[in-house]
């Protein structure tokens, strides 16, 4: 194992393999940044091009690719308040006001520098630790990523800021949205109208777009630029934190980088996932909550120090035990097949080389992507300079675009139009948006573990309390449902009424 | 042939060469398009991308793949019965038993297979059954003995409704009289993993996704559905010598719509055919635990007819108490 | 006034899909029954609490309605029911024209910038998303118009 290490090591520094590096990194950000595309659809177009390619050479590329993904996705995400892939929805929270405040370099900045420390943090773990954690992932099966569902779920609490029940019904109407498609147990197609298109639930990719893009496009048809009013943003300003703003913004990400490791680890939980969980631990965390959402850097310094860890923790179990972590590893693990590497248990042993070469590539990676990240996100701020009433259009032509690649459907793209127009719903009554997207991440998890776990457990609900992980992750639920109380009950008794009724998502234990 | 481009675009620098494919021969057209019912990535696309450059080879034409995902497939099957002229320029990969269990399953799918032109079948990865390492079950009989004491009890884990490790089970309490606790899981890796981890007492499965897992000795076979015992699992009985009429698996090979022109079905088989007999061919697909099982033309399209009949035949059997749950 | 609209729109989202679920089997509809509660719940909430809103406003003398801003409203309906258009056309005239004329409407309405400027970033933009999804990305998406 030791020398696999080193040899590793020696692979990578091969002019080839960081000429491929920087070239995945490149590709990626391109990927990431445009709303529709995604790092997994990239991996699997680009996966024959390296067959040619030696086994390491094709794999560090696409590694990379699959990290610059998850950075590029902030880009459009903070100038256009679209997210460019899902993992990259809640960076639009804080990154878009950012923006908005003239901010736009800054918060790209940021959000790179994050997404270094992240990646980095993650690639440590991936060298160091990964054969010890892949064997955790066994301990996750139904019971326990229930409990992670609805542990994501308390996050709508702490998102629905100012307006709690409008919150709460936000995100409640995303996981009975969610609910839309087979059922996993039955096949029965719930609420398709024989829709074909419906069959397998709403693409949650489809939905996104809609909800960030379409607004915003309306937005800025409607709002024009107003008269002698300076561009969005100052592009001369400073991109890189300072040295003070770096030591400030550590604590945040390293915290959100071990959220995202350990996100990435459990199976059928990725970035999108872990973005919220990261967002919503930095608010807990911080001393001016009423910050959040209007532009705080931490907001955005979380969700991309999260996403980029991801990469590493879903790459653990694909390692250590050929289980892929995520859709994206799933591909990847395709690649190795395409060299004859059998994903499995052998890939410590019997190719430890391309293992570790891979693992040190990832690391290699996170360079890349930060140098490559500085030069490509400025020729992206110059979006801002570019008038409002001409980008609206432009979003809206990336979007349908964007919606039709995902499946080759029309019908994705009707689907999109019309989460656009809920979304500018929402926007125009000032109900929040982002519980929604929650509800749409985790409805389909969370109804397929419980399904699974009451098959499992002869449909008794016990089940969820005898199992210690998912116990003790429930009992953290319900003690951050009620710790969320206190904190954003301005509205009173109201308040009080309404967390009683937006618990039954948990309310499945009792 | 656009995606080639950007391939040499890309791969120049690094001083390598992509595929050029011969001159077109005689084929009606200089591009098939195959449509997949599944993700980029998945079990289909893995098919396509064995089997393709080397098909492209032998007929000198591109392959373009478009993804369709949906509905366990039946969005491309839809299309690919309803929607596709049949000028031998499209084509879809064909997975079964999905092929014939979503329109057995769902009234609203409409499609059926007497709306497709069967090619060829490529591949079949055999069903297994499989336990975690530490499981009590160490023979099948084990197994069957556990869920024959306590009926409903002991649970089995499958790649989801539909799918077909949940057939198999299904076929399975049939020929055994036992009755399992089925559970569904998105895909193979979960359903296997899930029983590596204890979390359910079996999985059955595909023999290629948990093979490394089985050598590794993570996972216990307990036996295969398949005809006769496989060669890199020579200890793990058939559920046939263990006196259950049981053979199973998960096939993927190539259909057309309708009407697809007989001189092209010709052309195409023929070229798998040479396909699956060039050794180099063999030697990948063997490296990716493909196992080749050719089945072409009309005795393609007999497997489909019979198995369509007997997941017709299991279906109506069990649907209201599938209904009741 | 709004919210109480999607919250209405809510509850009666809720009541379709218990009605459509009667028909499922038990563990199909459990889900989202359950849903259904929480959603009609919270609606009911939403909507009393934006009474209560109302009434502490009419008794604090403070209660005003804006009256909507019928410029953003038929702009923003406008520029929706264009994209609508846009999305609809793409299927029957093709991606290559639908789209430089969904981006030449609001630029020639709207006039953010001038002519040549107005022709050069449609051509470009035009050129560049067939660029990527079309000649990179090979994506299948009507180009000519379909007759």
């Amino acid at each position: 194992m030791e020398s696999f290490f080193w040899v590793g090591l020696a692979n990578v520094v091969d002019p080839i393999n960081i000429a491929a590096i920087f070239a995945g990194a490149l590709i990626g950000m391109f990927v990431g940044a445009m709303p529709g595309l995604s790092a997994t659809m990239a991996i699997a177009l680009l996966l024959p091009l390296t067959y040619s390619f030696r086994p390491e050479t094709g794999l560090a590329m696409l590694a990379s690719l699959y990290l610059a993904a998850m950075y590029g996705g902030s880009i459009a995400a903070i100038l256009l308040r679209t997210p460019g892939t899902p993992a990259a929805a809640a960076t639009v929270i804080d990154g878009h006001p950012m923006a908005r405040k003239g901010q736009a370099g800054k918060a790209l900045g940021l959000s790179l520098t994050a997404s270094l420390i992240g990646g980095i943090l993650s690639s440590i773990a991936l060298l160091t630790v990964a054969p010890l954690l892949g064997k955790v992932v066994l301990n996750f099966g139904p019971v326990e990523i229930f409990a992670v569902a609805v542990l994501g779920i308390t996050i709508i609490g702490t998102l629905s800021q100012g307006s709690t029940i409008l919150g709460l019904f936000s995100g409640a109407l995303g996981l009975l949205l969610a609910t839309v498609g087979m059922d996993p147990t039955t096949g029965t197609p719930r609420f398709t109208f024989g829709v074909l298109d419906l069959f397998s639930g709403i693409n949650f990719t489809v939905a996104l777009i809609g909800l960030f893009s379409i607004p915003q496009a309306v937005r800025l048809i409607v709002e024009g630029n107003a008269k002698g009013e300076d561009r969005v943003s100052k592009i001369r300003d400073r991109m890189l934190p300072t040295g003070r703003e770096f030591v400030q913004m550590l604590p945040n990400s390293i915290r959100s980088g071990v959220i995202g490791i350990v996100t990435g680890l459990i199976p059928g939980t990725g970035g999108d996932t872990a973005s919220w969980f990261a967002y919503n631990e930095a608010k807990r965390f911080a001393k001016n909550k009423a910050d959040f959402g209007t532009g705080t850097p931490a907001g955005v310094v979380a969700p991309e120090a999260a996403n980029n860890a991801v990469v590493g923790g879903a790459l653990i179990p694909t390692i250590a035990l050929g289980i892929p972590g995520s859709s994206s590893t799933a591909v990847l693990l395709g690649g190795l097949m395409v060299h004859g590497i059998l994903p499995g248990p052998t890939l410590m042993t019997d190719y430890g080389d391309v293992t570790y070469t891979l693992l040190w590539a990832v690391l290699f990676a996170n360079v890349a992507l930060f140098v490559v990240g500085i030069f490509f996100t400025r020729a992206c701020v110059a979006v801002t300079k570019i008038p409002n009433r001409v980008v609206g259009p432009v979003i809206v032509v990336l979007s349908v675009i964007g919606a039709y690649a995902i499946n080759n459907s029309m019908f994705d793209v009707g689907l999109m139009i019309a989460f656009g127009v809920l979304g500018l719903v929402f926007d125009t009554f000032r109900i929040p948006t982002p519980p929604l997207v929650i509800g749409l991440i985790l409805g389909p998890i969370l109804d397929m573990t419980l399904q699974q776990s009451l098959l499992i457990g002869k449909g008794n609900w016990m089940i969820f309390i005898e199992n210690p992980i998912s116990a003790t992750l429930l009992a953290i639920a319900l003690l951050s449902a009620l710790q969320a109380t206190p904190l954003f009950g301005g509205i009173g008794r109201l308040v009080k009424r309404s967390i009683g009724g937006g618990r039954p998502t948990t309310g499945g234990t009792e | 042939m656009k995606s080639t481009i950007i391939a040499l675009a890309l791969t120049a620098a690094l001083g390598t060469t992509a595929l050029t494919p011969a001159m077109a021969q005689d084929y009606p057209t200089n591009e098939v398009k195959v449509m997949q019912g599944f993700k980029a990535g998945g079990g289909s696309d893995a098919l396509a991308q064995l089997v393709q450059p080397f098909l492209a080879e032998e007929l000198g034409v591109n392959f373009v793949n478009e993804y369709i995902p949906g509905a366990t497939g039946a969005i491309a099957w839809t299309r690919l019965a309803k929607q596709t002229k049949p000028d031998g320029g499209t084509i879809s990969i064909t997975n079964t038993p999905m092929l014939t269990t979503n329109y057995i399953m769902n009234p609203s799918i409409t499609y059926t297979i007497d709306e497709i032109t069967p090619i060829a079948n490529i591949v079949t990865d055999p069903g297994i059954a499989v336990v975690a390492a530490d499981s009590p079950f160490n023979t099948f009989e084990d197994f069957v003995n556990a869920a024959k004491e306590n009926p409903g009890t002991v649970t089995v884990g499958n790649s989801g409704v539909g799918g077909d490790d949940y057939f198999t089970s299904l076929q399975f309490e049939r020929e055994s009289g036992v009755q399992l606790q089925k559970v569904p899981f998105q895909g193979d890796g979960p359903s296997w993993t899930a029983a590596m981890g204890g979390k359910i007492d079996a999985s059955f499965t595909n023999v290629g996704v948990s093979f490394p897992q089985i050598k590794e000795g993570n996972l216990k076979a307990l036996a295969v559905f398949s005809e006769e015992r496989l060669p890199d699992l020579p200890d793990v009985p058939t559920a046939k010598e263990l006196g259950y009429d049981l053979v199973a698996g998960s096939s993927r090979g190539y259909s057309g719509p309708a009407g697809f022109p007989d001189e092209a079905r010709q052309e195409l088989i023929a070229a798998m055919q040479r396909v699956v007999e060039n050794p180099e061919f063999q030697k990948i697909a063997a490296e990716r635990a493909m196992n080749i099982d050719f089945i072409s033309g009309e005795d393609y399209a007999a497997m489909l007819k019979k198995q369509e009949g007997q997941y017709q035949e299991i279906w109506a059997e069990i649907k209201d108490e599938v209904q009741k749950q | 006034m709004g919210r109480i609209i999607v919250a209405l729109a809510g509850i009666g989202l809720v009541l379709f899909m218990w009605n459509e679920a009667a028909g499922y089997p038990p563990t199909a509809r459990q889900l989202p029954n359950l849903l259904g509660w929480v959603v009609l719940i919270l609606a009911v909430l939403a909507i009393v609490q934006q009474a209560l809103q109302w009434r502490r406003a009419s008794a604090d003398g403070t209660l005003t309605f804006d009256g909507p801003d019928w410029r953003a409203i038929g702009l923003g309906g406008g520029f929706l029911a264009l994209v609508m258009v846009y999305a609809w056309s793409i299927s029957v005239v093709g991606y290559l024209i639908a789209t430089p004329v969904f981006l030449a409407v609001p630029l020639l309405v709207l006039r953010p910038i001038g002519l040549v400027p107005a022709v050069l970033s449609i051509a470009a933009v035009t050129a560049a998303v067939y660029g990527v999804f079309v000649w990179f990305l090979s994506l299948n998406i009507p180009l000519y118009p379909a007759f």
